[in-house]
């Protein structure tokens, strides 16, 4: 067994077992700590698999921005008594919902079973990326080459997200003073 | 002459919305700049998209961007749709109390995003542009703080959103890994030469075609539609009903030509596709038909009326996939139907707000007493909607029907035409009540600005000058082909 294949086991094991507690517990900091240990295990995934800067996106993006943003919603909201309890849904809803997983579940073991027939279609093999100079050269050069144009329209996105969170914050629009 | 000047009016655009913002931060103290300004941009940009050379269609920055006839025509209806509402609803937002600069801004980068939407020939500025199309949406749905409907309609339209969003983007992943690219030119060249098992293209197709079905609001996929509708502020409503749809039906028949599905390997799955489409345009024409009989609010009213519009513009999708020609009569349903409903939203518009209730029925009573200039506009584009001879309206469903009849799909012509005559019901019933009956002692006040006025009379003018003499847009639009 090579170490790339004891990082995987752990780091998976890891991801499982704390996304089951992210259900499971039923106080919503403990959730979010959970899920925050999945999104590190993730990020070890993908470290393991030689997307380097997927993993330090991965950290910075959920575990450091997403993550604390979620845990401080859950400080303003003072949500930290157990309100989630789903033996108050009804059986059609709890019969859709284990229909739904299992439809999932289903669909990803035939995905998982059928990886070995998968091939890779892009032109970017793991060796071709050193060869070009790692990960943070390939997708900062294609960034700003190949898709400049998504890149800028995204900047859009950025500005109406902007403009759109504003509006929504000023709770009572006061006359004459808008921006 | 730069390589970009084909894409000027964008440009054009984008520089207009950056402008905007920044003049309305100037005026801090009024409202005025940014509604001026968005008026601007606008009418600049509408005035380049009519000047743009498209002989030839051609692609930008890297083969993402679409500039076509197709293109450059949805961009100027688009600019002229928002030039239209902004001002026939001045009045209305200031009744509102939501005559706010962010209106202005988002309703700016809104437009844009569906314009590019209907360039992109990418699946990513897709997403992206799907994105900046749908999140201001969003928040204009919920910009009547204070109506608990308003609110629901923002939180139901944003988690819808992000789920269709999130299905788009599995499809658009399964399509890249069956493919390899992102191109919809480049998976069509792939798909000449398909082979072997291609069960990931065919979910990945799936699943984007579910994600735009959604966006239109086809059945199965509608129930949110009625609620959004009637929650969010008219002039939005409006908006929804006519750029935002008009630029996911354009996707939405890019999506069903994605591939060349002449090839023997994908023929199979095209008769499954065209299935498909068959059952969903039956579905929300029998659904929506049937319910909009039954409807008493108006927004509501409409919102089941523009699923049954669904309805035929999927007959003209389906009958151009059986011959990729014939896509026109899509292309004159979504130009009608945009004019006829930015028109009736207007009039929406102009109900004075009552507390609590939305503009009702009821509330159109006695209307021909009180305002017979607007019986005479309400009822051309009610006809319109129900499809009656000398609006575009008619025209509209006459070449759909003709589309299907010609490519062999007579059955679903007779379902549309039976559904057609059970809705005009429901558009003929409005006119009997603000002509027959006195009004109503909870009816509301009806009282619209000179803007709004002409702005509902020009379009009724085009609605009515279309619908006699359709010479012109049938040629303008006919020679619209869709690029692969």
């Amino acid at each position: 067994m090579s170490w790339s294949m004891v990082a995987f086991s752990a780091f998976s094991t890891i991801a499982i077992i704390s996304s089951i507690f992210v259900i499971l517990k039923k106080n919503p900091v403990s959730s979010a700590f959970s899920l925050i240990l999945v999104f590190f295990s993730f990020a070890g995934l993908y470290a393991v698999m030689g997307a380097h800067l997927v993993a330090a996106l991965q950290i910075m993006v959920y575990t450091g921005a997403i993550m604390v943003l979620f845990v401080f919603v859950i400080m303003l909201l003072n949500a930290d008594t157990p309100v989630l309890d789903l033996k108050e849904s009804g059986g059609l809803f709890k019969a859709i919902t284990t229909f739904g997983v299992i439809g999932l579940l289903g669909i990803l073991l035939k995905t998982v079973l059928r990886a070995k027939e998968i091939q890779a279609t892009g032109n970017l093999t793991e060796d071709k990326i050193n060869e070009l100079g790692g990960n943070f050269k390939v997708i900062s050069e294609a960034l700003f080459t190949d898709y400049s144009f998504h890149f800028e329209l995204a900047s859009f996105l950025l500005l109406g997200a902007i403009v759109a969170t504003v509006a929504l914050a000023k709770r009572k629009s006061l006359k004459g003073s808008s921006v | 002459m730069s390589e970009l000047e084909p894409a000027y009016p964008w440009i054009a655009f984008s520089m207009g919305i950056l402008i905007t913002m920044l003049v309305s931060v100037v005026r801090i103290d009024t409202k005025r700049p940014a509604q001026i300004f968005a008026l601007l941009t606008l009418v600049v940009t509408l005035f380049l998209s009519m000047s743009v050379n498209v002989e030839t269609p051609q692609s930008l920055f890297n083969g993402v961007f679409e500039i076509s006839a197709l293109t450059t025509t949805a961009l100027s209806l688009l600019c002229g749709l928002g030039i239209f509402f902004i001002i026939g609803t001045s009045r209305y937002l200031t009744k509102e109390e939501i005559h706010l600069s962010d209106y202005y801004h988002l309703l700016l980068i809104l437009i844009l995003g569906a314009s590019v939407l209907i360039c992109s020939k990418d699946l990513l500025v897709t997403f992206i542009a799907l994105e900046v199309m749908s999140l201001p949406a969003y928040t204009l749905a919920g910009f009547r703080r204070n109506d608990s409907r308003s609110n629901e309609a923002a939180i139901k339209y944003f988690i819808l959103g992000g789920v269709v969003g999130a299905v788009f983007l599995l499809g658009a992943s399964f399509i890249f890994g069956a493919t390899g690219t992102t191109h919809l030119s480049e998976i069509y060249t792939w798909s000449q030469k398909a082979q072997g098992d291609l069960t990931l293209f065919y979910m990945g197709h799936i699943l984007i075609l579910i994600s735009f079905l959604f966006k239109v609001a086809a059945v199965p996929f509608h129930f949110w539609k009625p609620d959004v509708y009637e929650g969010s502020p008219t002039s939005v409503t409006g908006i929804m009903a006519t750029v935002m749809s008009t630029a996911s039906f354009v996707v939405l028949a890019r999506i069903l030509h994605i591939a060349d599905f002449k090839s023997p390997e994908l023929a199979p799955y095209f008769e499954t596709l065209k299935q498909l489409i068959r059952v969903a345009a039956v579905l929300s024409l029998i659904i929506g038909s049937a319910i909009v009989i039954t409807q008493t609010n108006l927004k509501r009213m409409l919102a089941y009326s523009s699923i049954s519009h669904t309805g035929y513009v999927l007959l003209g999708l389906l009958g151009s996939m059986n011959q990729p020609d014939l896509i026109y009569s899509v292309w004159i349903y979504l130009f009608g139907y945009s004019l006829m409903t930015c028109g009736l939203f207007v009039l929406v518009s102009q109900s004075e707000p009552k507390l609590d209730a939305g503009v009702e029925l009821i509330d159109l009573t006695g209307l021909m007493k009180k305002q017979p200039f607007n019986v005479v506009m309400w009822s051309l584009f009610l006809f319109s909607m129900a499809g009656m001879p000398f609006t575009i309206g008619f025209f509209t469903k006459y070449f759909v029907f003709i589309s299907s009849v010609n490519t062999g799909e007579v059955f679903y012509v007779v379902i549309a035409a039976l559904c057609a005559v059970v809705s005009a019901y429901a558009y003929l019933r409005p006119i009997a009540l603000m002509v027959m009956r006195d009004a109503d002692p909870s009816a509301a006040e009806w009282k619209g600005s000179v803007a709004s006025h002409s702005v509902v009379a020009v379009s009724a003018a085009i609605v009515f000058a279309l619908g006699v003499m359709p010479n012109a847009l049938i040629h303008l639009l006919k020679g619209i082909p869709l690029q692969h």
